[in-house]
């Protein structure tokens, strides 16, 4: 029996292996997507062409200092004297006011955030009365990640934890109708190294793979990864204080597959003429003889055109309750090394290189080798088919040196990184804030379904809900895109949202905004270049860009608020 | 990898064009899973690219890279199946491949062609792409039992068609080499061993 069972299981081995290699196995892109893909690297080149001035990019320089041994994966052990004080700094209330920055991060950094304005107006501080209210809607539960944490330490508070010698503390919240905002305080044992600053001026921090758990949410989608944005700065060589914006559209459209599986297997089972768990029994064979008999191909989202029920009404909108508690859960701490602290990649063995130029002497490339090819001039000379060859050649090294050297293509890895593992865990109870919140339903949809639904401006954020038919309704096929000018007739920024159809309001002045609905190719081509060309400030003499999108764009919603 | 997203992050365009250009047949590949045709999946690619290029600022962590990329890639697919809908046409046409093809595209293809079409992405997204059933699940939107049948009726469909060829051993290889036998016999030539592409003539 076991060798049977043995020889069912190499078999099944081999199946897999058989399909795996079968689909695994590379080949040149047919024709007609090769020239697609060609297609869309020159219209990027031209693209790019046209926007040159955009790399004009400063970068702040600072000197070079040495990366200490605690910002490496693995590295737990901190200095035990220097831990307690920043812990008992960070949690004691007491000792904390003497911190400048805890409880203020909103009123000192807010202005300088993407999404930028006067938080501290409308934040609340986080505090153990709070904490409280949060612990009193909690169930019993099995403790979390952090509290098994043998590094977590003992005198934590609900805002505040220590893992591997770094202290996170939250101090004040502030949610309104588009986002959730929470300021963060980052304080490390030993110097954080020196961190990337991007063309915006950002230092390149990220919460790695930090999720929320809303109270909201439905059963089986506590967990939702947060499309986070940290948006702060270093106040000194061993804090950050930052402000992590957390988008609530990501919470709030959730799927009933539940409900939809069910009244499709009705829906089959009226068709078929027998009982639900008739088609339970074999649900994937029922739905195959339903789709038969109502002449479909499938059973699935288009059952609605024959009068079944359409997947579509089985998403559905969480309501947001104007309180709620989040567990916020953060697993790693990553940077990206300044470019002068980033060591180079392993080199590419020579063994590497040597297959690679044999490989082109032997596909008749005599006299070109690596090396050679690293120069474009060269790599344009060289025929399509050699190029074809070339790239082949080159894949298979890289998959070599991916196989030799996995550390060196992970995330993070120690050439661009640094990072700290935690986790680090809180739960905070959220009130929304609506003051100075207005929403204007507009409704102002042409024959076609295509307008604006509603604008709600926050303090902070201008969040426009559009209705669009379907993409392949516009002239190119390819969907809307839509766009925002504020009363000066200028684009209104993203903020570094996640969003397109959020814009941070900034210091502009959006008593007026024009919202306009475009073809999304002509708009991403065409129109947005006129904005940004070098010329638009002469351009516009003649005409502006309000006036480009006037004459071009498919819909145009005007809206006003009181200065 | 990790270091071109991230180079393509910072607005470096060689950077994204160049990621771009090792993704291509994972592209090619994710959505031949969805479409029938090579042309609809070049319109796919194409539309693909741009969309990353124009919201590659919108990407924050470069280890979402491949996830966020076939998350734009299903989608510009799944609008391209919908076109069809919407226009009460049959879907795509198939197309059985190139004259010049290589033997390893039309095995790729052939073994789609083995499994029902709604297998098929998942079939791709599991074996090529390495995703796990969960991310799988999250990405077509669908549970993960769903994700499980769909694979495992992929692969006894696929064992199916190799039983019915017959195992010659116990190599794993079907008796029948149903690939190559009927790919030379769509292109009519004959397979070149040291190129591995067909020939004519």
């Amino acid at each position: 029996m076991k060798k049977q069972i043995d020889f069912n299981l190499a078999k099944e081995e081999r199946l897999d292996d058989r399909i795996r290699t079968t689909l695994q196995r590379e080949f040149p892109l047919p024709d007609d997507v090769a020239e697609a893909k060609n297609k869309a690297f020159a219209q990027i080149r031209d693209r790019q062409a046209k926007q040159e001035y955009a790399n004009g990019v400063a970068r702040k320089t600072k000197d070079r200092r040495h990366m200490r041994s605690l910002f490496v994966r693995g590295a737990g052990t901190v200095a035990a004297a220097v831990a307690v004080f920043s812990m008992v700094c960070i949690s004691n209330p007491a000792l904390a006011a003497n911190i400048p920055l805890f409880g203020h991060i909103f009123e000192e950094i807010g202005s300088s955030l993407g999404f930028s304005g006067d938080y501290s107006k409308y934040a609340q501080p986080l505090t153990e009365d709070s904490a409280l209210q949060a612990a009193e809607n909690k169930e019993s539960e099995a403790p979390s990640e952090a509290e098994q944490n043998p590094e977590t330490k003992a005198a934590d508070s609900a805002y505040s934890k220590t893992v591997n010698g770094v202290t996170m503390t939250l101090s004040e919240v502030y949610c309104n109708d588009a986002a959730l905002y929470l300021s963060l305080l980052i304080e490390s044992e030993e110097a954080f190294p020196e961190t990337f600053v991007d063309q915006w001026e950002k230092q390149g921090i990220h919460l790695n793979e930090s999720y929320g758990e809303f109270s909201y949410n439905q059963e089986g989608q506590e967990k939702i990864y947060l499309n986070n944005y940290l948006d702060g700065k270093f106040v000194d060589d061993h804090t950050y204080a930052g402000i992590l914006r957390i988008d609530l559209q990501d919470t709030e459209t959730a799927y009933d597959s539940e409900g939809f599986e069910k009244v499709k297997k009705e829906f089959a089972a009226a068709t078929l003429g027998i009982s639900v768990e008739e088609v339970e029994a074999d649900t994937e064979a029922a739905y195959a003889k339903a789709a038969e008999q109502l002449g479909l191909e499938h059973f699935w989202d288009n059952l609605s055109d024959v009068g079944g029920p359409s997947f579509q009404d089985y998403l559905y909108k969480v309501s947001i309750p104007d309180e709620f508690t989040v567990k916020l859960g953060i697993p790693m701490l990553v940077g990206n090394l300044s470019e002068e602290l980033q060591t180079p990649l392993p080199e590419i063995p020579q063994e590497l290189i040597d297959q690679y130029n044999a490989g082109l002497e032997e596909n008749g490339m005599d006299g070109v080798e690596y090396k050679d090819l690293l120069d474009a001039e060269i790599y344009e000379n060289l025929t399509d088919e050699q190029r074809e060859i070339e790239y082949e050649l080159d894949k298979e090294m890289h998959r070599e040196y991916s196989r030799l050297y996995p550390e060196a293509v992970a995330y993070p890895n120690k050439y661009n990184n640094w990072w700290i593992d935690g986790p680090w865990d809180f739960e905070v109870s959220v009130k929304k804030n609506h003051e100075d919140t207005i929403v204007k339903e507009v409704g102002d949809i042409d024959e076609n379904g295509l307008g604006v639904v509603s604008v709600t401006k926050t303090p902070f954020e201008i969040t426009v809900e559009t209705q669009e038919p379907d993409p392949s309704t516009s002239p190119s096929g390819a969907g809307y895109f839509v766009v925002a000018l504020d009363a000066d007739g200028d684009i209104l920024p993203y903020g570094s949202g996640e969003r397109i159809n959020v814009w941070a309001i900034q210091d502009r002045d959006i008593s007026r905004i024009d919202i306009y609905l475009c073809d999304c190719i002509e708009y991403l081509d065409e129109l947005k270049g006129y904005y940004w060309s070098d010329t638009y400030e002469e351009d516009k003499k003649t005409k502006t860009f309000k006036q480009l999108l006037d004459e071009r764009a498919l819909h145009h919603t005007e809206v006003t608020f009181e200065k | 990898m990790i270091k071109l997203v991230k180079k393509a992050m910072k607005a470096d365009t060689d950077a994204f064009l160049e990621l771009m250009e090792r993704s291509s047949g994972s592209m090619y590949k994710v959505a031949r899973g969805i479409l029938k045709n090579d042309e609809d999946v070049a319109d796919a690619v194409q539309d693909t690219i741009l969309i990353c290029f124009e919201k590659m600022h919108t990407l924050k962590k470069p280890e979402y890279f491949k996830t966020w990329l076939i998350r734009i890639l299903i989608n510009e697919c799944n609008q391209i199946l919908q076109h069809y809908r919407n226009l009460n046409m049959p879907e795509q046409f198939p197309d059985f491949g190139r004259h010049d093809a290589s033997l390893a595209e039309f095995e790729f293809k052939e073994m789609l062609e083995l499994v029902d079409e709604k297998y098929r992405i998942v079939l791709v997204l599991y074996y090529v792409e390495g995703f796990k059933i969960p991310e799988i699940a999250g990405l077509l939107d669908m549970k993960e039992n769903t994700v499980k049948t769909r694979l495992s009726r992929a692969r006894e469909q696929i064992r199916t068609a190799y039983t019915d060829g017959g195992f010659s051993d116990n190599s794993g290889e079907p008796k029948v080499h149903m690939y190559t036998d009927s790919a030379r016999e769509k292109q009519g030539g004959d397979l070149n061993e040291e190129t591995n592409r067909f020939q004519f003539g």
